[in-house]
């Protein structure tokens, strides 16, 4: 069993082979060795790190992706943002949770999260317009003049063929 | 105006005050010279700039409080590159929409442009675009996909009168070429006349050193073009992927040398097509093989001895999927001269221009060949098998699958024989190729069959599945669909004496011993059967049923399906039988029968299998 420490100071107990899914863990445990030591995870609040261990033990024992595989799953990504009903569930959360989940999938190095937390929102995107986008993650429009006269050219450009 | 960042706003009618004094301060007025109304419009302007420029920075410092600007920009990319990638897969006009998200605000488009990777699929039907996206992806490796036909525009034009043609497309791809260097993937496609590609293999001429996928198709059947054997003149030490289709190639040419882990070759003029010596020599290098694809890139031959044999075959231990379209006499001689263990899908599809009757009969051995070649690549063993004898087709799966619905929409199939040539003898050579082929193919683990036809003699019925330990669910349809395959019957009547018969016969062996489920389709089930009984075909299965249920082999599930002349009594036989009788509800049934259910309705009938002693 391995004991992690959120940010929040939160401990979780979790299964070895659930939570070396993320490399960073693993690859922490591979240094020190068996250790009853709590790993610290101050860029991980609990509420997330809750629904991190959710993904990893949903996807236990599936096949790490390897230095081989990372080239096929370019590959995969460029063909389909698809994501599987289980993971889509998943990830079915609020902007703000979304957001922290990939981050810490970032910080974890837990590609497949990563890739699915980054199809999520490349799916909110595809198909709106530049103020849907705007709309729908509250930006604003913030361009120069310039630039937005580049912008418009480059529409036109879209549309001569 | 520097003091509205650094100032503490917490007055308004501080700055309220410094704004009107500034408006007040230019000293200008209606009245005032030409002189100073202009150094006041200028004044002005510049402050009007100057404030438009502090609420844009106020609106990017707004930006960076929405939540999405957590993520760091490698991050914000991947997702960039998620959205062009599923966009771009997309024909038509969505194509580049993908590039709306450098349009969302300054920060997104300054993520955007400091990706070189994201702009790296050249749009080579918008010039603007290609131009720009070729300066935009800086050094990153490129892909360009390409059609070269000169493109009819329609378009006013004062100088011009009607249509112009501008070969823009062929203009865009030179000048993408200029970038060979660092182009990972190309793809050209040509499909109408002038050929313009013959002008572009001439800026094939420098290094391609990253260049990893070649892919180009001539679908123009007037224009026939060649890949010269003098282009990339340092070599492609990366090509991976070569796919060339109406685009000649010589068979010496660099091209083939390498790593190659996928060739597709595809409709080579007849004057330029390889023999098998050539091609077997060719494979010989490319042990790295793992797709193959040869579709008329293989000089004609008209009988096996026409061939000559290689010294030695070809060992590609990595190659998985094989496609082949030739004649009968190359696929047999071809896959006969190669060594492979790893196979996991071949597709043959093969010609046969006999060119007299006696030439006909001497293909047998030549079909013993090819099906022999098939068997011994296979990584998987069979285990569902799909025949329809009268259009030579023959499909294998390294999956059980289930007899219905055919076997071909359930799954991609692990072998495919395919006839191509109809010549008069095509019904018998149809079914000639089917049995000699799959008669060499190991079939000990076969669990399906789906016979849509297969018109053979009963004993060959017995010889070839009736003795499969594995086999538990046969899908058969009769030769003629008002009619039933009655040698399939036969077969698996054999053993069973009927009740009552008043020929002395002996109990024998009982075939199809697995059998567990069984799908008629299109029988006519009313067809007396022939023999001393002139019982009907529903009566004959019925009694075998019995029978062989009394020897303790026992048929579980009978589905009937567009079935013709299945009256009550057929089906009560039937299911006294069988454990589930299954019909498709044709017809046949008494109204009451029919008031139960919807039309179309499968309707299953259950009988305790206790009472048939199972």
């Amino acid at each position: 069993m391995v004991l992690l420490v959120t940010s929040d100071n939160e401990q979780f107990t979790t299964e070895k082979d659930i939570v070396e899914r993320s490399v960073l863990i693993k690859n922490m445990l591979e240094d020190v060795g068996e250790s009853d030591q709590p790993i610290p995870l101050p860029n991980v609040s609990s509420s997330v790190l809750k629904k991190v261990l959710e993904y990893c033990e949903h996807h236990r024992g599936e096949p790490l992706p390897t230095a081989d595989s990372e080239q096929s799953q370019d590959e995969t990504r460029k063909r389909t943002t698809d994501i599987s009903e289980w993971d889509q569930k998943f990830i079915t959360v609020d902007q703000e949770m979304l957001f922290e989940i990939i981050l810490a999938a970032n910080y974890l190095d837990i590609k497949s999260l990563l890739d699915v937390g980054c199809k999520t929102v490349a799916n909110m995107i595809k198909g709106k317009t530049p103020e849907e986008i705007r709309k729908l993650f509250n930006i604003v429009n913030d361009f120069t003049p310039e630039e937005e006269a580049q912008i418009k050219k480059e529409n036109e450009w879209a549309e001569d063929r | 105006m520097k003091w509205l960042y650094t100032t503490k706003i917490s007055d308004r009618a501080v700055i309220h005050w410094f704004v009107m004094e500034g408006i007040r301060g230019t000293g200008a007025s209606a009245f005032s010279p030409v002189t100073v109304k202009e150094a006041a419009y200028a004044r002005i302007q510049r402050e009007i700039e100057a404030f438009e420029e502090v609420i844009r920075e106020w609106r990017e410092h707004r930006n960076t409080l929405s939540s999405i600007a957590r993520l760091p920009p490698e991050i914000l990319s991947h997702v960039f590159k998620c959205v062009a990638d599923a966009l771009m897969a997309i024909a038509g006009y969505r194509k580049l929409r993908w590039i709306l998200v450098s349009h969302v605000c300054r920060h997104w488009r300054r993520v955007a442009l400091e990706c070189p990777s994201l702009w790296t699929n050249i749009p080579i039907s918008h010039p603007h675009w290609a131009k720009e996206m070729l300066v935009r992806s800086h050094m990153a490796p490129l892909t360009i996909v390409a059609s070269v036909d000169v493109v009819r525009r329609h378009r006013y034009n004062p100088t011009h009168q009607g249509d112009h043609c501008q070969p823009t497309s062929q203009t865009a791809v030179i000048d993408s070429l200029k970038h060979l260097p660092r182009i990972r993937a190309l793809s050209l496609t040509q499909s109408s006349a002038p050929d313009l590609l013959a002008d572009i293999f001439q800026y094939f001429n420098t290094a391609a050193p990253i260049l990893n996928t070649l892919t180009i198709s001539n679908a123009h059947p007037g224009v026939s073009t060649k890949l010269p054997n003098d282009i990339f003149p340092e070599g492609v030490p990366r090509l991976q992927h070569l796919e060339l289709h109406g685009c000649n190639l010589s068979w010496d040419s660099s091209l083939l040398l390498g790593d190659l882990t996928c060739l597709k070759l595809g409709n080579f003029t007849p004057e330029t097509r390889g023999s098998i010596c050539e091609i077997i020599h060719v494979l010989s290098g490319l042990p790295n093989l793992k797709t193959l694809k040869l579709a008329s890139v293989i000089q004609f031959s008209e009988s096996r001895a026409a061939i000559a044999a290689p010294t030695s075959p070809a060992t590609l231990p990595h190659l998985t999927h094989l496609h082949l379209e030739a004649d009968i006499y190359s696929c047999a001689s071809l896959l006969s001269h190669l060594v492979c263990s790893e196979l996991a899908q071949i597709h043959i599809v093969w010609s046969y221009l006999p060119i007299s009757d006696v030439g006909f009969p001497a293909s047998s051995s030549v079909f013993h060949e090819l099906g022999a070649g098939l068997a011994k690549g296979l990584k998987a063993p069979i285990r569902a098998l799909e025949i329809c004898s009268h259009s030579g087709i023959l499909q294998t799966w390294d999956s059980p699958w289930s007899a219905f619905p055919p076997l071909r929409y359930q799954g991609a199939s692990q072998i495919t024989v395919m006839m191509l040539t109809h010549p008069p003898q095509a019904e018998s050579l149809a079914l000639k190729s089917v049995v000699d082929i799959g008669s060499e193919l190991p079939l000990q683990d076969l669990a399906t069959l789906h016979a849509v036809p297969l018109d053979i003699d009963a004993k060959d019925w017995v010889q070839w599945f009736g003795r499969l330990r594995s086999l538990q669910n046969i899908h058969i349809t009769p030769q003629t669909p008002t009619s039933y395959p009655a040698r399939f019957v036969d077969a698996l009547s054999r053993g069973i004496v009927p009740e009552g018969s008043k020929v002395h016969k002996k109990a024998g062996r009982l075939m199809f011993k697995s059998l567990r489920c069984l799908h008629i389709q299109e029988w006519c089930l009313d067809d007396p059967v022939s023999g001393e009984r002139g019982e009907t075909v529903a009566e004959r299965l019925a009694e075998c049923f019995v029978q062989r249920c009394k020897r303790g082999v026992t048929l579980r599930q009978l589905h009937i399906r567009e079935c013709k002349h299945v009256d009550e009594d057929a089906i009560y036989a039937l299911k006294n039988a069988v454990g589930k009788v299954n019909w498709d509800y044709d017809e046949g049934f008494t109204e009451e029968e029919e008031d139960d259910s919807e039309p179309g309705d499968a309707y299953m009938y259950s009988v305790p299998l206790q009472s048939l002693g199972w």
